[in-house]
């Protein structure tokens, strides 16, 4: 298991808040964008 | 990545390893010079930076690296070099995933190779000991490219746990005022940060009854402060932990239970973490002897980026040789004494900065304090302290700090200069930069 698998192991169960900065974000929300993020 | 600690850096600097591609978080705050020396000497491809930094490192790179920031329109990048690791290739043993970037001893930053195992390792270690769920939320004030703060955001993700982004720590009364705005649980800091909030903030006057745990990293706390956190904050855990980023993060823990108990100790070695204090024989240092703190486990990074030199001289038989000198009692909890290369050598004794900093530390205006040893022609190094005082100082003066050291210090150990600054200067860790302090006689 890499890294992100295993910090992301669990996203799947999750839908709260993750992040809060200038606005909430959730955990999911953060995950999509991660996988939006990867270089291609 | 070239960014403070925001969504930008946390979904980028996931997406970065889950990618297979190695991750550099670097401060921002870092000159042109030492963020163009980072981004060269590991021939970086691209930088993922804020828009409010892009002037800064358009201006540094070369043609061939592009660069993203917060306000580009394109998700998926495209890597023009098919230069990345596919993810069922990886070994995680072997494959680095963060690169941290520390600074050396003799100029030029080192750059801490973490692999995928040893940031494993050590975020479910610390997981571990702080009992830490998706309960959890945690305000960090701890930049992200820290490793102190990658910690951080490593074990809230990894638990489901939540973060709250606090970068405006020249308010710490904002800090405070979060806790509770949040429900945060716990709270994370270097020694400054809570000698900052002891002493400029309304701290004392404040419940905080979401708060779970305080954990408290980045060089010792001196017992004052470690006794009016106690005070102050009943019923709330307070980990006083000690670590490298060579070691990712987390080294030690002590209990909270034990925190009077073992007062000024870093605690044990973590789970699975050997931690030693050896002498200069490399044997097991006996009850009260001072040596130097190794350790090994599956934290311990793979080396320093292309300097063999340099993890040759910390990395030595499986064991990370630490620089940090330290005791342990008939138990085998350990004290730092000091870094090696901080201890003041005057008239041939050697002196510990901590001790000379702990008794001024504890004049209720003093903020912080900072020993070092300045060139003296018969003693080799005279003691020489830097202060910060509170607003309400009018009385205290060289002789007024004299005068309560010389009554519990003996004359040798006593300052022979002092220098009166309006704060020390820190990197954006909170860590005082020793090395920029004045070495001159005033």
């Amino acid at each position: 298991m890499t890294f992100t698998d295993y910090i992301f192991e669990n996203s799947s169960k999750l839908n709260k808040t993750s992040v809060i900065f200038k606005n909430e974000i959730s955990y999911k929300e953060i995950f999509e964008n991660v996988k939006k993020k990867q270089l291609l | 990545m070239v960014s403070e600690n925001s969504n930008f850096f946390i979904e980028n600097y996931f997406g970065i390893i889950k990618s297979g591609v190695i991750c550099v978080p670097i401060n921002p705050a870092l000159s042109v010079n030492e963020i163009k020396y980072i981004i060269d000497s590991l021939n970086i491809k691209l930088v993922f930076t804020q828009n409010k930094f892009s002037e800064k490192i358009n201006g540094l790179v070369c043609k061939d690296v592009e660069v993203y920031t917060d306000i580009s329109e394109c998700e998926l990048i495209c890597v023009s070099q098919n230069n990345y690791i596919k993810d069922k290739d990886i070994d995680i043993q072997e494959d680095v995933a963060v690169i941290l970037f520390t600074s050396g001893s003799t100029g030029n930053p080192k750059g801490v190779m973490l692999t995928h195992y040893n940031l494993i390792y050590n975020t479910s270690s610390i997981i571990e000991y702080l009992k830490l769920s998706e309960r959890d939320r945690v305000e960090t004030v701890l930049p992200f490219y820290y490793c102190y703060g990658t910690s951080i955001l490593h074990t809230h993700f990894r638990v489901g746990g939540s973060l709250v982004i606090n970068n405006k720590f020249m308010f710490p009364q904002t800090v405070l005022e979060d806790i509770n705005k949040y429900k945060c649980t716990g709270f994370s800091g270097v020694p400054s940060t809570y000698q900052i909030l002891l002493r400029m903030t309304d701290i004392k006057n404040i419940k905080f009854p979401s708060l779970r745990y305080i954990t408290q990293a980045g060089g010792k706390l001196p017992e004052i402060f470690i006794k009016q956190l106690i005070d102050i904050l009943k019923g709330v855990d307070i980990f006083i932990m000690y670590g490298q980023t060579e070691a990712t993060a987390r080294l030690s823990y002590l209990p909270p239970h034990l925190i009077n108990e073992k007062m000024n100790s870093i605690g044990r070695g973590l789970k699975g973490t050997d931690l030693l204090v050896l002498n200069n024989g490399g044997a097991r240092v006996k009850s009260g002897e001072t040596g130097e703190v190794v350790a090994r486990g599956g934290n311990i990074m793979k080396g320093y980026f292309n300097d063999t030199d340099e993890t040759d001289k910390v990395l030595k038989q499986g064991y990370l040789y630490t620089g940090d000198l330290a005791k342990v009692d008939d138990e085998g909890y350990i004290y730092i004494v000091s870094r090696e290369k901080n201890i003041i050598k005057s008239g041939g004794i050697r002196i510990s900065p901590k001790e000379i900093e702990d008794i001024i530390l504890q004049i209720p205006q003093v903020v912080e304090c900072v020993v070092i040893g300045v060139e003296d022609d018969i003693l080799g190094e005279a003691v020489k302290a830097f202060v910060v005082l509170t607003e309400n100082k009018s009385f205290i003066d060289f002789k007024y700090i004299i005068d309560f050291c010389k009554k519990q210090l003996p004359t040798y150990k006593t300052p022979r200069y002092i220098e009166f600054l309006k704060a020390l200067p820190k990197n954006s860790s909170g860590k005082v930069l020793i090395k920029s302090l004045s070495k001159s006689k005033t």
